[in-house]
């Protein structure tokens, strides 16, 4: 990925000295073009080239051919992934952090945790122009990072701390308050980070965001999930796997407030009734309504995926109604967008296609007979 | 037909339909800056000679795809020095297949190779102080060991 400015200031670079030369019929070698070897490749030609190499390791590599070529990766690198690190991400990203300070999105997933708070306290200190940072399974870092990060890098637009163990709600609610730019947030397994406390801090500060992901928080309760209902109006996809404190209330306060959503996970929220269904299928309707009123297509097809397994308390009339309404969420084999495993008085539940199915195979003769 | 100028005073003379496979010469002519000859100061007459090679031929095999990956095979079989100019040419007439083909080439032959070797290849000296040098070596084993 090469930034704008970089393409603009090499074009520049090319051309000054080109100018007056070439009409006078003057003989000899490349008139006066500064770049004339590898060394001095501009700094979009060289990022262009390094991209095309899958393997991230290779900007640590050609940042040791020559300070040239360490200058314009430093300059032009927004993209960087080291996922890859074994065992050496920490003293890495302790090293390449203060050079590469034109980062934008950084993948630092662990397989093995590595990282620890000195690391993000460097990304902090130089990479303020990150929005993507995906710190997933990063168990040994604690609070100072978050603060840090809060700090540091306030123009965040996706953040993944899932697995993430050690964060307190405290922290996480701190860096809601500076990430305002927050579109995605991967909260999944994030216990003691992501309770009612963070999620109220979250709902009131990071009203731009779209996807979050909540998946195993077994803290969470209704009065979280109605405050980030309340203050994200953008809300498209929220997974509530697992956060079994949670009832109807949560649902109809997205279903109300919500009317982007489209993914909406309940595995394992055994409180949801038809009282739930009843309230996403009202939002089906007057989301067509409106629809047709406004421009068309501004809230989408709605629903596109509905997970409810386990949720045993449901009734086929309730959750056929919500099918029914949203043409997306299909039980067919293939396009298994309606979810619907462990329920199994919901059997008779099914898209229009799966009936259509049925209905065309009812009606071919069988020659046997 | 378009008449082309290189930095060292060499012309060239290629059809309009061909060279604006190039973007900057196809915004020049619609522009008109391009009267009598459109001057490329920063290109010379063997690069040039190279890149209208290319541009030619793949305007004129447009949809025979396995003559055209042929082709492009062993156009790239030069040297470093040539590789070089002819990506610059490439990006400075922007001339998106040519860009795109060359910096390939260049990403599969570096690789799988070490710093020095790529320090030979593209004859590069290595500039660093000695303190830059070791954190370098730093870097480079925490990534690849």
């Amino acid at each position: 990925m090469i930034g704008e400015n970089s393409l603009n200031l090499c074009f520049e670079k090319l051309m000054v000295f080109g100018g007056g030369n070439c009409n006078n019929g003057k003989m000899g070698g490349a008139a006066g073009r500064e770049i004339t070897e590898w060394k001095d490749i501009p700094v979009e030609l060289l990022l262009g080239i390094v991209s095309l190499v899958d393997d991230d390791r290779i900007m640590i590599l050609a940042s040791g051919v020559c300070s040239g070529w360490r200058d314009a990766i430093s300059c032009g690198l927004i993209h960087l992934n080291l996922s890859w690190c074994k065992k050496n991400m920490n003293n890495l990203v302790l090293s390449l952090a203060p050079k590469f300070t034109k980062l934008q999105v950084l993948n630092l997933r662990q397989d093995k945790p590595q990282l620890l708070d000195d690391a993000v306290e460097m990304i902090s200190k130089n990479c303020h122009d990150l929005q993507d940072l995906d710190l997933s399974k990063s168990f040994k870092l604690t609070d100072y990072s978050l603060y840090v990060l809060a700090h540091g890098c306030p123009i965040l637009t996706r953040l993944n701390i899932s697995g993430c163990s050690a964060f307190s709600d405290n922290a996480l609610a701190y860096l809601a308050r500076y990430c305002r730019k927050l579109e995605v947030l991967n909260l999944c397994g994030c216990v003691r980070a992501a309770t009612d406390t963070a999620l109220k801090a979250i709902g009131h500060h990071c009203n731009q965001l779209q996807i979050v992901n909540l998946g195993w928080c077994e803290k969470v309760s209704d009065a979280g999930v109605t405050s980030l209902a309340y203050g994200c109006p953008n809300l498209r996809e929220l997974d509530l796997c697992g956060c079994i404190l949670i009832t109807d209330e949560s649902v109809i306060a997205l279903a109300t407030n919500c009317p982007h959503l489209r993914s909406l996970d309940l595995y394992y929220c055994r409180n949801i009734t038809d009282k739930a269904m009843h309230s996403l299928a009202q939002s089906g309707v007057k989301n067509k309504r409106e629809m047709w009123e406004s421009v068309k297509n501004r809230y989408g097809e709605g629903l596109v995926h509905l997970n409810i397994s386990q949720c045993t308390a449901l009734t086929p009339p309730a959750v056929q109604a919500v099918c029914d309404l949203f043409p997306a969420l299909h039980t067919c084999p293939g396009q298994h967008s309606l979810i619907i495993s462990g329920c199994l008085n919901l059997t008779s539940v099914h898209c229009a296609c799966a009936v259509q199915a049925h209905r065309a195979l009812a009606a071919t003769p069988h020659p046997a007979l | 037909m378009i008449v082309l100028n290189s930095s060292d005073g060499a012309t060239f003379e290629v059809e309009e339909s061909v060279a604006v496979q190039s973007q900057t010469i196809k915004h020049m002519i619609e522009d008109n800056c391009a009267d009598t000859s459109i001057p490329l100061p920063n290109v010379n007459g063997v690069t040039l000679a190279r890149v209208l090679e290319y541009i030619k031929k793949h305007a004129e095999a447009k949809d025979d795809e396995e003559g055209l990956k042929s082709f492009d095979a062993e156009f790239v079989k030069v040297d470093q020095a040539s590789l070089f100019e002819i990506i610059l040419a490439a990006n400075y007439l922007d001339i998106k297949g040519l860009l795109d083909l060359t910096c390939q080439t260049v990403a599969d032959q570096i690789k799988d190779l070490t710093v020095e070797e790529v320090r030979a290849i593209f004859n590069i000296m290595n500039d660093f102080t000695p303190e830059e040098e070791a954190k370098l070596r730093n870097d480079h084993a925490w990534a690849f060991e």
